[in-house]
């Protein structure tokens, strides 16, 4: 498992050989995950491998059937209402009371974290998520755009020291995706605790400074960003020869759909010029293209190699 | 005991009462019922009073329709509040935030009182009006009546709850019906001897089976304390039976994924 950042920093997060089972299907399987104060940690993995789930039981939505979680140290099960105080949550998949309007759900979730001057925290959240304009309207006359950002809005609104993403931007459209991850990367950037599960590895990488994959409720591969793309010891390599290339150099090779480009991984970057030099000699090339793999072609590799 | 936060009661009132402030059907469902519930009844009794040559007394239709609207309505209101939650996708939010589920029920049972009491205002002051009959004519044993009938009213909505947690949305129906399955029971407008002996057993185990009985013997001039009291406390303790099952049904539905929010 990835290794403390710093020994002397919170932790905020620790699941314990956390188990949860639904008859017979295990949902999480023993996972054991630590999140210390100021990680942006992306939570990643195919579909039902178990992200949400995790969060769910994070926020005690969820009774583990094995294992416990400890937020700030306490143990979520025996110190709910204190430590529940500290954590918030966004989800695509939850919805707000929709007959209230943007102010009034605020007021109320405002009650129920007991934020101290919450009017002046709601109205800085309204000028801050650039709802100002669309206070008075009711949640059910939003736009899901809208609607997430007020999702976000009453997430943020309790400062919390920990915030839990479930695939915020899921069914947005490209523009107001991108402007619910500039509001979130705003608060991230602040220090802040964040476990993000997302199914856009683009923007994982971009924000999250530690990323864990999970499959099958288990964590397989736990770093940072880059250093996870390294630790895959790949190196992708993009040629598009002028002519054939021999068929023993050819195998190595996987046609990319389209327009004559070939693609190759490689141990490492000797193999990788290795390569380009043996096309160039056999065939030259047009445009070649080297690099590490994002978190998208390590999911891949990853789905490919190991999740089947 | 937890401690318990007026402030996040106030949360939950909060968004009760807003829902409700929004909602002109729903406003009108507060009193609507109970003043088509004076009305039929009180029409039925003005025949029966012409019938009978003035023996009948108004009380015993009216009086218990009245009672009765508001042990049903107390039930209705904290079931549908529930409801209100799981049908805005609410659920996960609420029971993720410090909220204790006492809180919940102490809110929703706050929220309810108000309701309860302005369509008893209402219904009283119109039953009054049309049909010369006042509520207060039972008497000092209204002021048992009420609170044991609406505490069990809670206790049937926490069941209400309890089941809607542990089945989900496929027993939402419950929320309209399930005290009305005790109507016949209860003897809200007819004594206990009408019913078959057997069902008397039954009916006996019901505590507003008791209130009524007190409520009539009041009416008719005989007020029964006893009867009154064993009313009283059974419905206390079918409130804290109810609230122990809301509580474990909640815990059932933490166990198996019912308040969860459902990705991917």
């Amino acid at each position: 498992m990835h290794a403390a950042a710093g020994t002397t920093r919170e932790t905020v997060l620790r699941a314990i050989r956390l188990r949860k089972q639904f008859g017979a299907v295990t949902a999480v399987n023993d996972l054991d995950l630590t999140v210390q104060r100021g990680e942006v940690v992306g939570l990643l993995g195919p579909n039902g491998a178990g992200k949400t789930t995790t969060v769910n039981l994070i926020l005690g939505l969820l009774t583990p059937t094995a294992g416990r979680i400890e937020l700030f140290g306490e143990d979520l099960a025996s110190a709910r209402t204190r430590v529940l105080r500290r954590v918030n949550f966004a989800s695509a998949y939850v919805g707000l009371p929709r007959d209230l309007t943007v102010v009034e759900n605020l007021r109320v979730f405002a009650h129920l974290y007991e934020v101290e001057e919450s009017r002046r925290k709601i109205d800085a959240m309204l000028d801050r998520l650039d709802l100002r304009a669309l206070a008075s309207r009711r949640v059910q006359a939003l736009s899901a755009g809208q609607r997430t950002r007020v999702v976000l809005a009453k997430a943020l609104l309790t400062d919390p020291d920990l915030l839990l993403l479930d695939e915020p931007t899921a069914s947005l459209d490209p523009e107001t995706a991108d402007r619910v991850r500039s509001d979130l990367a705003e608060y991230a950037a602040g220090g802040r605790t964040v476990l993000w599960t997302s199914h856009n590895l683009a923007e994982v990488e971009r924000h999250c400074s530690r990323v864990v994959f999970i499959n099958h409720g288990k964590a397989v591969l736990d770093g940072e960003p880059r250093e996870l793309a390294r630790q895959a010891g790949r190196v992708l390599v993009r040629v598009r020869p002028r002519a054939g290339l021999p068929e023993l150099l050819a195998a190595r090779f996987e046609a990319e759909p389209g327009d004559g480009w070939l693609r190759a991984e490689a141990a490492d970057e000797a193999e990788a010029a290795e390569l380009i030099a043996a096309s160039q000699t056999a065939a030259g090339l047009d445009g070649l293209e080297l690099r590490h793999p994002t978190l998208e072609d390590l999911f891949l590799i990853l789905a490919r190699d190991r999740w089947g | 005991m937890p401690s318990l936060s007026a402030r996040r009661i106030l949360g939950v009132a909060l968004r009760q009462w807003l829902t409700l402030r929004h909602s002109i059907p729903r406003l009108f469902e507060v009193f609507y019922w109970p003043i088509l519930e004076v009305v039929l009844w009180g029409l039925v009794t003005q025949y029966l009073l012409s019938q009978s040559g003035g023996t009948f007394a108004p009380s015993l239709l009216i009086g218990g329709m009245v009672l009765w609207g508001m042990l049903h309505r107390a039930q209705e209101d904290l079931a549908i509040a529930f409801l209100e939650e799981s049908w805005s996708q609410n659920l996960p939010n609420v029971f993720s935030s410090p909220l204790h589920p006492l809180e919940y029920f102490l809110a929703s049972a706050l929220v309810g009182a108000v309701k309860v009491l302005l369509a008893g205002l209402a219904v009283s002051t119109l039953a009054f009006h049309f049909y010369g009959f006042g509520l207060w004519q039972i008497g000092p044993t209204l002021l048992g009546a009420i609170p044991a009938l609406v505490a069990f009213g809670w206790a049937m909505g926490l069941f209400t709850v309890g089941m809607i947690l542990r089945y989900g949305r496929q027993v939402d129906v419950l929320a309209w019906s399930f005290a009305v399955l005790f109507q016949p029971l209860v003897c809200a407008v007819y004594p206990l001897n009408v019913l078959h002996p057997a069902l008397q057993v039954v009916a006996g185990l019901l505590p507003p089976t008791h209130v009524f009985e007190a409520a009539r013997a009041a009416s008719a001039g005989a007020p029964n304390p006893a009867e009154l009291l064993i009313g009283f406390g059974g419905s206390l303790v079918a409130l804290a039976a109810a609230l122990a099952f809301y509580l474990s049904s909640l815990a059932h539905a933490r166990e198996h994924g019912r308040l969860a929010s459902a990705g991917e």
